[in-house]
């Protein structure tokens, strides 16, 4: 063989920058789009990305990565999988690809804004690598909720929830809008890089996967291992911009976008992998609490490598430790009690056995949270299921979009935090929450929140018409995904009066 | 006659609900309705005993039960702690 | 125990579809959320409270170019990762192998002078050239409105980076078997300051700067893109005459990813131009676009030796794409 080794040539493409003469830089490099922080370009040129791959060698090892995935056998093996699943894994399975799909597809044109509008070439050329990695997401994600379609029609919001205004993806189009596609192409890379993948995927994908090797589903959870492999590769663009910024005068900078992002998409993630693992995932086949997985992974290594970047903890990071023992477990309660505004069928998982975990997992939460769900199961009990929804709507947060919430029962504990501006009154969950607001009000302050209209006139005053505005038609409103028949354990039917 | 929502959390629950209420509506016609919602929903009952206040959200005293939400300048989304005397 | 459940057939988007949906159809439709509110690209404040919604709402929203569903443009090759990887796996495969066969048989070596010469200051210099139509492509994926489209200009840009690899990695082979001369030194002067490659240079900084979403299509995929790619062929062409097979070869294989973006844009067009002001906004652009592209294309083709006639060859076959475009009366 006489073939150049990739070192040989590698950095030949990563010189690419040239002085324009016929465009201006301001022409080039618009404000919008662009930021180079007053870095000169010499030093953009100094990005170094620490795992490099030359484009011969992708398409062959992702080609690889597709074959196994993609089988006819393992397509088989899912049918009949899915077929036998139980409720609370069909509701995981459907929150899961409704979410990503999506919103997957949608990084890619992130990717595009790096490669495009960012200084480095190095970081360019790894950004083209990220989208096609995110169009692959999208796609295969895609294409393993179709194969559920026929079994269930909950799937089709894996192709269509993305142009619903349900309150879900509106949460979650704000928060993803805000840090991966409405900034410049510099400050995007870290926010997506450094706020979503690097802290917060392996919460999604690795712990779902080992969830899902348990249950039997072994090609989702090889799909997404797969996946993961991609995004460790992308998301190391984050690491060289973050040093580039602290070693030229742009730490403050550099941790602000860390601060901002990591938070966004906390809230996004305690929600869906903090309902996905302590209450979706079947009880016999869960390996770590949400809070067990964020103390290892995140708060601990995601930590150490925030500090070993040269950058501080973000400074709400004494919240974080108290947050994710109490937000998704509110979240969770909201979740099933205003169950009709979900398209899936969600389930409660507070039978005997499942609080048992839960308060071994999080000491008090009988106490706490189970005392609103000693409420649901009594009125379950007695067959007053229309009891188990309340009448009037959650108070949403106007940043992560979630219900403001704070901890339940015996150890109440209102919580709610407001900014006043121009005549109009926002609401936040939290302090983090309200001070992203506060960093830059004229970015979030002419959007409404569902509630907001709710009460503006924008949404009719009916249930029916907020679901229909939501994009749910009558069978598209979530019921209990186990018709009422968990309180006294999934074996044990309610007994009639 | 003037309806606006308003946010209330009534003890024991986890989180605020948004309350339509009009604005010659007192402090006790909104603990009234928020603890008709509310309680046996998500929120066992309150012993029998029981006096349930208003506060403003991070505010100490609580709010005179006679007062309108007019009187009390509660003004659209404001935040009101509904929470068991004593 | 479970509540009763009902499945689907399909998307219920692709329903209508009278025949069954492919798998593209299944995987790359319907994704896109940036194109439903005209004040409201990203779910933040709108237009023009928010700088990048308002950089949409002008740029996408009210881009002479219009249609009432963008989502439903399909690329006839019906490209998706799976199969783009696989393709381009092959393709690399056969590349390696050229490279190989031919770095074996010391080829580089025996290149003569005048051709050096060329390779020098027309071919490792274009690694620029890549990287602009890499950027370019970039743009399009980023600000095209609808999911079958951002797909396809993401694969469109992963070739110009294929290539631009491969350009890097000639450019060193090169440089080992001629030390002596400007590979993998001079290049960035040359495509700054030299005369044959400053056209192409106008042409591809004046596009990047180019910001309407149907006019960054048309200037980068229908004028500057094809234009690129003719001088290309050309060079390939005429590396026959100097023995120098690996580059007409490479240079062959490169045309096919060429066209895979003329299929895909040649379809949009088709798709759109029977809309609206369409058609007209269409041609004036190429018309807007087409002098410098033929001043690129003839300052290129001009420093090829024994040039005579090669520029009116490239222009002609690009006027002959435009043609064979819907737009053409």
């Amino acid at each position: 063989m006489a073939l150049l080794k990739m070192e040989e040539w590698y950095d030949l493409a990563r010189e690419t920058n040239w002085t324009p003469s016929y465009a201006s830089e301001e022409e080039l490099y618009p404000e919008t789009m662009s930021e180079d922080f007053g870095i000169p370009l010499n030093v953009w040129e100094t990005f170094d990305e620490p795992y490099k791959v030359s484009y011969r060698d992708y398409v062959r090892a992702q080609r690889d990565k597709d074959v196994a995935a993609y089988s006819v056998k393992a397509a088989l093996a899912r049918a009949e999988f899915f077929k036998n699943a139980s409720p609370h894994w069909k509701a995981l399975l459907a929150l899961h690809f409704s979410a990503v799909c999506w919103a997957e597809f949608h990084s890619a044109s992130c990717f595009g804004r790096m490669t495009r509008f960012g200084r480095a070439p190095g970081m360019r050329n790894m950004a083209t690598f990220g989208t096609l990695d995110e169009i692959r997401h999208g796609q295969i994600q895609i294409y393993f909720a179709y194969e559920f379609l026929k079994h269930d029609a909950v799937f089709d919001w894996c192709h269509k929830s993305s142009k619903t205004e349900n309150w879900i993806i509106i949460s979650l189009r704000h928060a993803l809008d805000d840090i991966a596609h409405t900034r410049d192409g510099t400050t995007a890379g870290v926010m997506l890089n450094m706020g979503l993948e690097q802290s917060f995927t392996n919460l999604q994908f690795v712990a779902l996967s080992a969830d899902a090797a348990k249950c039997g589903d072994h090609s989702f959870a090889t799909m997404l291992q797969s996946i993961q492999t991609d995004e460790a590769r992308h998301a190391q663009i984050g690491e060289p911009l973050v040093r580039i910024l602290c070693e030229n005068g742009r730490k403050k900078e550099a941790q602000q976008m860390v601060d901002i992002s990591f938070w966004r998409m906390w809230k996004q993630f305690s929600a869906l992998s903090g309902i996905g693992m302590d209450y979706y995932t079947p009880l016999e086949h869960r390996e770590n609490s949400l809070k067990e997985f964020m103390e290892e992974w995140v708060i601990g290594q995601f930590g150490r490598t925030v500090e070993a970047m040269g950058l501080a903890l973000p400074w709400y990071w004494d919240y974080l430790k108290h947050d994710i023992a109490t937000f998704h477990h509110a979240q969770q309660i909201g979740v099933y009690v205003y169950r009709a505004t979900q398209w899936w069928r969600p389930i409660a998982s507070v039978s005997p056995a499942e609080r048992e975990w839960l308060e071994e997992k999080y000491p008090g939460w009988n106490d706490t949270f189970g005392k609103c769900w000693d409420v649901v199961t009594e009125n379950i009990r007695n067959g007053h299921y229309d009891k188990t929804v309340p009448a009037p709507p959650p108070l949403i947060c106007n940043m992560c979009h979630l219900e403001v919430s704070g901890v339940a029962g015996g150890e109440w504990q209102p919580v709610d935090y407001h900014v006043d501006l121009d005549g109009r009154r926002y609401h936040f969950c939290c302090e983090p929450c309200k001070w992203i607001f506060e960093l830059e009000p004229a970015r979030y302050k002419g959007h409404r929140s569902i509630i907001d209209r709710a009460f503006d006139g924008t949404i009719g005053p009916e249930l029916d018409d907020f679901l229909n505005y939501m994009g749910q038609s009558e069978p598209e409103r979530g019921v209990c995904g186990y018709d009422y028949q968990w309180i006294d354990g999934y074996d044990t039917p309610v007994a009639a009066e | 006659m003037a309806e606006f929502p308003i946010a209330c959390n009534l003890q024991g629950d986890y989180g605020f609900k948004v309350i339509v209420v009009d604005e010659d509506d007192t402090i006790a016609d909104v603990i009234q309705k928020t603890s008709d919602q509310l309680v046996g929903v998500l929120v066992a009952p309150f012993p029998p005993d029981t006096v349930l206040k208003a506060r403003i959200h991070g505010a100490e005293e609580p709010l005179d039960d006679d007062v309108t939400l007019k009187g009390a300048n509660i003004l659209q989304m404001a935040a009101l702690d509904i929470y068991a005397e004593g | 125990m479970a509540v009763n459940v009902q499945g689907m057939k399909t998307w219920s988007k692709l329903a209508k579809n009278k025949r069954r949906p492919s798998e593209y159809e299944i995987v790359t439709t319907n994704l896109q959320t940036r194109n439903r509110h005209r004040d409201q690209a990203y779910e933040l404040s709108p237009a023009p409270d928010l700088a990048m919604n308002e950089w949409y709402r002008k740029n996408v929203f009210d881009s002479p170019l219009q249609h009432e569903d963008w989502e439903e443009f399909r690329d006839p090759d019906q490209l998706i990762y799976r199969v783009y990887t696989r393709t381009q796996d092959v393709q690399e495969s056969y590349v390696d192998g050229l490279l190989d066969d031919h770095n074996e048989i010391d080829h580089d070596a025996g290149l003569k002078p005048e051709w050096l010469d060329v390779l020098e200051h027309l071919y490792t210099p274009r690694r620029y050239l890549q990287t602009a139509l890499q950027m370019g492509a970039a743009y399009l994926l980023q600000i095209v409105p609808a999911s079958t489209l951002t797909a396809a200009a993401g694969f469109q840009e992963g070739d110009e980076f294929r290539w631009l690899q491969r350009i890097a990695y000639r450019t060193r082979e090169l440089q080992t078997a001629h030390p002596e001369r400007g590979f993998a030194i001079k290049e960035r002067e040359r495509w700054e300051k030299h005369e044959a490659l400053q056209g192409l240079r106008e042409l591809m900084e004046l596009m990047l700067a180019t910001y309407d979403w149907g006019e960054a299509f048309t200037a980068l995929n229908l004028v500057a893109k094809p234009a690129a790619d003719e001088t290309m062929r050309e060079l390939g062409s005429t590396a026959r005459h100097y023995d120098d097979h690996l580059l007409a070869a490479l240079v062959d294989n490169q045309m096919r990813d060429c066209d895979r973006s003329r299929r895909w844009s040649t379809a949009l067009v088709e798709f759109c131009a029977g809309h609206g002001d369409n058609k007209s906004v269409i041609q004036g652009w190429i018309d807007k676009w087409m002098p410098l592209a033929e001043k690129a294309i003839i300052t290129y083709c001009a420093a090829l030796p024994e040039s005579e006639g090669v520029a009116d060859t490239a222009i002609e076959r690009l006027h002959a794409y435009h043609r064979s475009l819907s737009i053409s009366a």
